[in-house]
């Protein structure tokens, strides 16, 4: 007898449509809320996580970009932010057409509650400091001071310790080929003349009597955006002008002289004292291609600035002058500066 | 139909919601997806336009404060009212959208930024105020250092402006440039599901077109091998009681009744056959019991002639004995010639053994002494002619001719079991188990001379054809001079006495 049997749907087949229908809803959930994820992760990354202060601080120079300016800013906003405030750097407004003065102003009509300025020794400066102050917003100046304005307290190096530290380091490097020193100085620094003099007085306090060393300085004067970078290929370019030793006391100049140096092929007959503790400069120092660095402890800089303002708002006075400490940078400990930087940056 | 009803516990639906299910279900289920596409893209786009409508607030700002500055500046220059007049409402357009700033100490470039742009305006607005005012008063040196700082102010903000703007631009730059990887995520995702669902919505169809067609085909391949003959299948019952298990459920109990109609129709042939090889067998014993008849060489019609002559003459001669006895010969004769092809009651058969008797005794000089005891009310029974009238003349013939002794020959006739019982005993000879045997199996001959022509074979067999039933002849004999009885067993009810099986 022939049987037909009607060959049932089998129950694997039924659980595996139905696993698969479980898992199509399942990727459909899923791929929906990756997409809300990622859509959400798009939405104001500027207010996410965002405290409020009750303190607003402005800080002021005209080299915001440089590494030892961000170091500042970086240190003096965390300073800021343990003492309930935020601190905004100004710069770059209007195509980099500004100056310090307009942003000392700017500062002044957003009602800041406090300026730290480096001065460019202007007097228009001088006049925009003593206006916030007429504002009732405190002024720091830093690095740089406005001693004749109204601002409440300076942050900076001891311009006459800062000599005799430079003094020291250039009467390390001298031996007996060593017939010039050359100091690069930037004609709006103001307080740079004082340093000079107490380094050369240091240099020459330090040499015997009967040796003869030209110690010059060299002041750029800026004209152009690009000025001290042509003046300092100029020392290198001319043998007559061309130092042994080229003392550097700002940053970028510290990189034009080393990168000029390295083009004109002087490594090892010019030595370069640079300054500021940049990656390139201090990974010079430790392949040996210039002998030191000498640089300012960032992070004191910027903890002193909110030190200040925050004693003014805490005391109603402050004291007139914070001190920061020079650091020499040499081949011994320029493996720590590396790697703090790489920290840092 | 119902559209479904339930059936030990398992639900059962009919095709047509089965086929709406699946297709309802696709449908939803696009239905949901798209829902989920069209709200992402649309979120996208909400988002898209928000991204933007940072900058369009900032650049009408901006538009704003350039109008104010002109208002100032027409008003100082001409000190029209409608300049004044524009001056106040765009100070008022200016402060709504300035509300819209932060105006919190946030750790944020932008929101700082927004904080500065929201002061300055103010402060702006307070130049611009006092400017105005020194205005009014005509206070001209006053008005004009002041209008030189609103400007300074309002250069200050567009700068402002103009920076947030970019650094909002920049941001949302970025925003965009998220949300289009979103977007482009999006599509795969989407694409990934929709082609997921297509094909297990395929297989749901599939696997339901199977549940369909699978009992079609089945159906289709039964139908087949029934219309090539082959009635003996099974088809599963699909347990469905869908349309197609309607179909299946009536097309088992059709080829179901096929089936035994056709068994019912081979039965009753097989019956038929049966019956006329039995006819044809009958026939045969027929025959060969006119054959022996013809052997005898009698004309009867002329016998039967000559015998009633002889009647006559002996009643003539006032021979009453002989005249009797020749009548009842003649009787014998006739019944034996017209009764051999036709059935007999049993009335007529005793008849004729009576007679035979009768013949025999006057003949052996009422040697036989024949007792009958016939029960009452089966005279109308009937049975194969010539029947009782052989066994009798065997009782005679082998039983009591050669013995010393009375011979006696009873007859007996008693219901028994439902059956009629026949019994003919003899005080004779007797029979040896090995003669019973052989006379029973058909091995004996035992005509002879002196016999009507009629062997117990030949009655055995009438008996088993007419009956159609085996072992309704039996011998029994308690050995040598114990005599021998013959039973027949006449069926009461079957073809023999239910209704007669026609000539024989």
């Amino acid at each position: 007898m022939k049987s037909f049997r009607h060959r049932p749907v089998k129950k694997y087949t039924v659980h595996i449509l139905l696993t698969c229908m479980i898992a199509l809803i399942a990727a459909t959930l899923f791929g929906w809320g990756a997409y809300l994820r990622v859509l959400e992760k798009g939405e104001w990354d500027d207010a996410r996580g965002v405290n409020q202060y009750s303190r607003h601080y402005v800080m002021i120079t005209d080299d915001s970009s440089s590494s030892l300016w961000q170091s500042i800013y970086r240190s003096a906003a965390e300073a800021a932010k343990r003492q309930d405030a935020c601190l905004e750097l100004l710069g770059g407004w209007s195509g980099g057409n500004y100056s310090l003065t307009d942003y000392v102003n700017i500062a002044v009509a957003s009602k800041a509650d406090g300026i730290i300025v480096k001065p460019d020794g202007t007097a228009r400066l001088r006049e925009a400091v003593n206006e916030a102050e007429k504002s009732g917003i405190p002024v720091i100046t830093v690095l740089e001071d406005e001693s004749d304005s109204r601002r409440k307290s300076f942050v900076g190096l001891n311009s006459y310790q800062t000599g005799k530290t430079y003094g020291d380091q250039i009467l390390n490097c001298i031996h007996d080929d060593t017939k010039k020193v050359t100091v690069l100085l930037r004609r709006g620094d103001a307080g740079k003349d004082i340093v000079f003099k107490q380094l050369k007085a240091t240099v020459q306090e330090g040499l015997a009597p009967d040796r003869e060393l030209a110690v010059e300085s060299y002041t750029i004067t800026e004209g152009g955006s690009f000025d001290a970078e042509e003046a300092i290929r100029g020392l290198f370019h001319d043998e007559n002008t061309r130092p042994d030793i080229l003392v550097c006391m700002n940053e970028t100049d510290s990189k034009c002289a080393y990168y000029a140096m390295v083009d004109y092929n002087q490594v090892g007959s010019v030595q370069l004292i640079g300054y500021y503790q940049s990656d390139m400069m201090v990974s010079a120092v430790q392949k040996g291609i210039i002998p030191m660095v000498i640089t300012l402890d960032a992070q004191q800089v910027g903890e002193c600035c909110i030190e200040a303002l925050e004693e003014y708002y805490q005391m109603g006075h402050v004291s007139s002058y914070f001190s920061v400490d020079l650091n020499i940078i040499t081949a011994q400990n320029a493996a720590d500066y590396l790697q703090e930087g790489g920290e840092d940056e | 139909m119902s559209e479904h009803r339930k059936n030990s516990g398992k639900m059962h639906f009919s095709i047509r919601v089965k086929l709406l299910m699946t297709f309802a279900l696709t449908a939803i289920l696009m239905f949901v997806i798209n829902i989920l596409l069209y709200s992402g893209i649309n979120r996208s786009m909400r988002r898209l336009d928000a991204v933007y409508a940072t900058n369009a607030g900032l650049n009408e700002l901006s538009a704003c404060l350039e109008e104010l500055q002109e208002d100032v500046f027409e008003y100082l220059n001409t000190k029209s009212s409608d300049s004044l007049e524009d001056y106040y409402r765009h100070v008022q357009e200016l402060r709504d959208m300035v509300e819209q700033l932060n105006a919190y100490n946030i750790d944020s470039e932008m929101k700082l930024l927004e904080k500065d742009i929201r002061n300055m305006t103010d402060t702006y607005l307070e130049l611009a105020e006092e400017t105005v005012q020194a205005k009014r008063g005509r206070n001209t040196e006053r008005y004009n250092s002041m209008y030189s700082m609103a400007e300074q102010n309002y250069e200050y903000i567009q700068s402002a402006v103009y920076r947030l703007n970019d650094m909002q631009f920049r941001s949302n730059s970025d925003n965009y440039r998220i949300m289009m990887s979103s977007l482009s995520y999006m599509e795969i995702v989407s694409s990934g599901i929709v082609i997921a669902a297509a094909v297990i919505n395929l297989l749901i169809l599939l696997l339901l077109i199977r549940t369909i067609t699978e009992p079609l085909s089945m159906l289709a391949r039964s139908a087949n091998e029934v219309a090539a003959g082959n009635f003996d299948i099974t088809l599963a019952d699909t347990g469905k009681r869908d349309e197609v298990g309607v179909v299946t459920h009536a097309f088992v109990k059709m080829v179901r009744s096929i089936r035994e109609y056709i068994d019912k129709t081979k039965e009753s042939m097989e019956k038929e056959q049966k019956m006329m090889e039995r006819e044809l067998l009958m026939e045969t014993h027929l025959k060969d019991a006119q054959l022996k008849y013809l052997q005898a060489q009698i004309n009867p019609h002329f016998l039967f002639n000559s015998l009633n002559a002889g009647a006559q003459l002996a009643m003539m001669e006032d021979a009453e004995k002989t005249s009797i006895f020749i009548e009842r010969m003649a009787d014998f004769f006739r019944y034996n010639v017209r009764k051999i092809e036709e059935t007999a009651t049993l009335a007529e058969e005793l008849e004729a053994v009576d007679n035979y008797v009768y013949i025999l005794n006057v003949r052996f000089a009422g040697d036989i002494h024949y007792e009958t005891n016939i029960a009452p009310g089966f005279d109308e029974v009937r049975l194969p002619s010539m029947i009782l009238q052989p066994i009798v003349e065997n009782a005679v013939n082998h039983g009591i001719r050669n013995i010393e002794r009375e011979g006696h020959i009873r007859l007996t006739v008693a219901p028994v079991d439902g059956n009629l019982r026949i019994s003919v005993r003899d005080n004779g000879q007797g029979m040896s188990r090995e003669r019973i045997e052989e006379v029973l199996s058909g091995r004996a001959r035992t005509s002879g001379s002196d016999s009507t022509g009629i062997g117990l074979d030949n009655v055995m067999n009438r008996l088993e054809l007419f009956f159609g039933e085996k072992d309704l002849f039996e011998i029994e004999s308690a050995g040598r001079d114990q005599g021998v009885e013959v039973r027949l067993t006449v069926p009461l009810r079957g073809s023999g006495n239910a209704e007669s099986p026609g000539k024989m």
